[in-house]
């Protein structure tokens, strides 16, 4: 027997979800200042480190040490981090998105 | 007695969860933009809001057989005319770009004499899934690629390559050319996005990480995230 959810359009010609499909849920987003060769810890409700939580991390507009982002997962709780030794911006400010699928 | 909805997909992995109460997602705000004004975000975005992006159905190359997905710079996408040096690869087929924002807001209400799935959260106003008004993404890929590395992600033959949108905020490509003077500096070359490989006899995308200075490739621990979704109407 399969599970899930299966949904088609008005018409009945097309299938819009089906029962395999992952979606994807938004749980939250928001913004953080974070200082260079430093993290920020954002604690997210029931968050671990699985493939069904996904983090976006939206990136300062052309740095030569944009690369120098990072996150980390673990249980109920996100890092943000920004490493770099050289000469960039004491902070930054970096959007994030969470979401489950 | 616990209250609510939950729906788990064949494989196991949440489809609705009242529980939870995070919305599903919906693809907003589609639209052909020319090469002349690829703007970065596309209208309509407001924070929250993922960037998605895709070639159009007819698109122009790279010499390499790809077409380049990723924010610019001067708020354009890469490729539009109007984003920095002429060195950069001319994306003239112009680009498809979309919304994906959640199902909770700017929602009209039902028509009526409609049919279909809403489901509400438990303050009865916050929706949080609908099955008519409004169609959200199937997640296909979704990952990191540390610098200096590519991740290869070949669609089923099922879905419609020109339905599979790149996930495009935190992507960046830019080439800055050497200069010789007053102060020498090396060519540069900035790949954070994806290169979609529309032509080749079976489609596929390479999401690139990679900083080129002077010839030279940089590696780390720097963190590019990406995610593939497919537009299923």
């Amino acid at each position: 027997m399969a599970y899930g959810l299966e949904v088609f359009n008005s018409a009945g010609t097309k299938r819009i979800v089906g029962n395999t499909d992952r979606l994807l849920r938004l749980v939250t987003h928001g913004t953080v200042t974070v200082n260079r060769n430093s993290y920020v810890d954002i604690a997210i409700t029931g968050m671990a480190n699985d493939d069904s939580w996904t983090v976006g991390l939206n990136i300062a507009l052309f740095s030569g040490f944009v690369t120098d982002w990072y996150y980390t997962k673990s249980t109920n709780n996100l890092r943000i981090g920004y490493n770099t030794s050289a000469s960039t911006p004491a902070s930054q400010s970096i959007p994030f998105y969470v979401f489950r699928s | 007695m616990a209250y609510g909805m939950q729906i788990f997909n064949a494989d196991g992995r949440k489809q609705l969860d009242t529980n939870e109460s995070y919305p599903n997602t919906q693809l907003k705000n589609v639209t052909t933009s020319a090469y002349s004004a690829m703007a970065y975000p596309p209208s309509g975005y407001v924070a929250g809001d993922l960037i998605l992006a895709r070639p159009v159905n007819s698109p122009v190359y790279t010499s390499g057989g790809y077409v380049p997905i990723a924010m610019g710079t001067l708020n354009r996408f890469y490729g539009s005319q109007t984003s920095t040096s002429s060195s950069n690869f001319q994306n003239t087929a112009g680009i498809v770009t979309a919304l994906l924002k959640n199902q909770s807001v700017g929602v009209g209400s039902p028509s009526s004499g409609e049919y279909g799935l809403d489901v509400y959260d438990t303050n009865g106003s916050t929706l949080l899934f609908s099955a008519t008004r409004m169609t959200g993404v199937r997640l296909l890929a979704v990952g990191t690629v540390t610098i200096g590395s590519s991740v290869t992600y070949t669609p089923p033959a099922s879905l419609d390559f020109n339905k599979i949108y790149a996930v495009v905020n935190g992507s960046l490509m830019n080439y800055i050319p050497p200069i010789g003077f007053p102060v020498n500096s090396a060519a540069q070359t900035f790949t954070l996005g994806y290169h979609f490989f529309s032509s080749a006899s079976t489609p596929y995308v390479v999401v690139e990480h990679k900083y080129i200075s002077g010839g030279g490739s940089a590696t780390g621990t720097g963190t590019f995230t990406y995610q593939l979704v497919y537009d299923p109407t």
